[in-house]
Parts: structure tokens; C-alpha cells; sequence
């Protein structure tokens, strides 16, 4: 039986494509779980990466916190010249982009068979 | 606590002041709301402006070390209308802006993006100082989708 811990936390994979590192998210991206998603994409980057691809396709909900950890990670690639994507085709999630203004910050993508 | 009349177009949950419940507030509006024939865009958003209030309200009583529950209340009559009561008056020390950070100019890492959402997405969203130096967060979403402003 999962535990009330498992029931929250993000899913977190990591993989390779073309050139970029990827970093595929599932699960709810809130206060409570972006935590966990600043500290692994503090470990990737902390393995001189410096093309990063973060898959939303499987997050299911994503609000301020999220987007905080999204333009923290963005500042990091930029400072090493880096190159930061997003992939995610859900219209309630690029809505909180869009909100934002943050689509015309980021470079967001359908999938990743486009990196 | 949780408190539900019988057809679910209201609902009242008080829940400890703490990050890791505030995913069950947002699943509680989302049901109401989707009990209440909106559709899946608007049930989107309002699970993010509760998630958006809620956060504040934690976060806030977190920073002044006030651990009373926060309280939740979904009620939906063809608009759904959320009040959100915390014990702190976070929101009336000057930090109430719609403004959005400036990401190219650095800005945005910390966070600054939940109220203006929050003004972007609600049809109508009003804050009160309560007498007990709380504050309570009132918003209504409408069934159809108003034109988004632009940022």
C-alpha cells in the first residue's frame, strides 16, 4: 500500500536526448512539491549541464511555486550559456505560462522528439 | 474537519497550516466545482486560485509562526465562490500587487506570481482584514471563461 508520503510526492525521471538532459516530472508541482523539484534540478545541474529539457506532459497541475523553480532553473542555464526547454502540451498548464507572460520567456515545445 | 450539505454546492474544510494539505483543498473545489457543471477549463483554474490562496495563507502564518487551521469554504450556485480565511494579515503589509516580476530582469525565482495570477484568472477577488487580524480571500469564477487580460 502506497503511504500518504508516496501519494504527493513528483515523479522524477531523468533520460537523454539528442543533446539535451531530460527531466521528466509527473505528478502535482505545488508549494509542498516543488522542494523536491528545485533539489534535482540542483543535482543535474550540478553535473555541468547545461542543455536541460523539463517534460511537463505528465504533470497534472502546476501553479506560482512551480514557475518559481521553472525561472530558477532558466537563471542558472543562462548564467553557463546554457539552454533551458520545456515540453508540455497541456492547455491548463501552458494557460499558467501564458498568464504570466512566461511563453514568451521560456522556449516550450510539444515533446521531446522535437529537442 | 469537513463539512458538506447534501447536494455538495458547499463545502467548508478546515485543515492544518501546512504545505503537504493544501492538494486536498484544491481536489475538494475541483469535485464541487465539477458537480457543478463547470467545465474543464474553468475547474482548472479554480483548483489553482485555491491552490494560489492557500499558499499564501500557509506561507504566511508559517513566516509568523501561527499554526491555526485554515478554513476553505466552495459554495456554487451557477458561480462558484471560494472564501479562504487564515489567522495572519499577511496581505495588508503592502505585498498586494497584481504586478508580474520581471523575469528578464531577474526577477521571478522567488516567487511573485501567485497574486497576480490570482487577479488574472478570478472574475472577482477582494481581500479583508478580519477583526481577529486574520485575513479572509474571497473569489468567484463564472462558468464561461472572461477574455484574459493581457500580462
Amino acid at each position: 500500500m502506497r503511504k500518504e508520503q508516496d501519494l504527493v510526492d513528483l515523479d522524477l525521471r531523468e533520460s537523454m536526448k539528442n543533446d539535451f538532459h531530460v527531466l521528466s516530472v509527473g505528478g502535482e508541482i505545488d508549494v509542498y512539491t516543488a522542494p523536491s523539484l528545485r533539489e534535482k534540478i540542483e543535482e543535474v545541474l550540478g553535473d555541468n549541464v547545461t542543455m536541460l529539457a523539463i517534460d511537463l506532459e505528465n504533470v497534472g497541475f502546476l501553479d506560482s511555486t512551480g514557475l518559481g523553480v521553472l525561472v530558477g532553473a532558466m537563471k542558472r542555464l543562462n548564467e553557463r550559456d546554457g539552454n533551458l526547454v520545456v515540453t508540455c502540451t497541456k492547455p491548463h498548464i501552458l494557460k499558467v505560462f501564458e498568464i504570466t507572460g512566461l511563453s514568451k520567456v521560456f522556449d516550450i515545445r510539444d515533446d521531446l522528439e522535437k529537442l | 474537519m469537513l463539512a458538506v450539505n447534501g447536494d455538495l454546492t458547499s463545502v467548508r474544510l478546515q485543515f492544518p497550516s501546512h504545505p503537504r494539505h493544501i492538494s486536498l483543498a484544491r481536489m475538494l473545489a475541483g469535485a464541487v466545482a465539477e458537480q457543478g457543471g463547470f467545465g474543464p477549463e474553468r475547474v482548472a483554474d479554480i483548483r489553482l486560485l485555491v491552490s494560489e490562496a492557500c499558499t499564501n495563507a500557509v506561507r504566511a502564518q508559517q513566516a509568523r509562526g501561527v499554526v491555526s487551521p485554515i478554513t476553505l469554504v466552495c459554495r456554487e450556485d451557477g458561480v462558484f465562490h471560494v472564501e479562504i480565511v487564515d489567522a495572519t494579515g499577511a496581505f495588508f503589509d503592502g505585498s498586494m500587487t497584481d504586478v508580474l516580476p520581471d523575469v528578464v530582469g531577474g526577477q521571478g525565482e522567488n516567487g511573485g506570481f501567485g497574486l497576480p495570477l490570482m487577479h488574472r484568472i478570478a472574475d472577482r477577488l477582494s481581500f479583508f482584514e478580519n477583526a481577529d487580524g486574520g485575513t479572509t480571500v474571497t473569489f468567484s469564477v463564472r462558468k464561461e471563461s472572461s477574455s484574459m487580460q493581457s500580462s
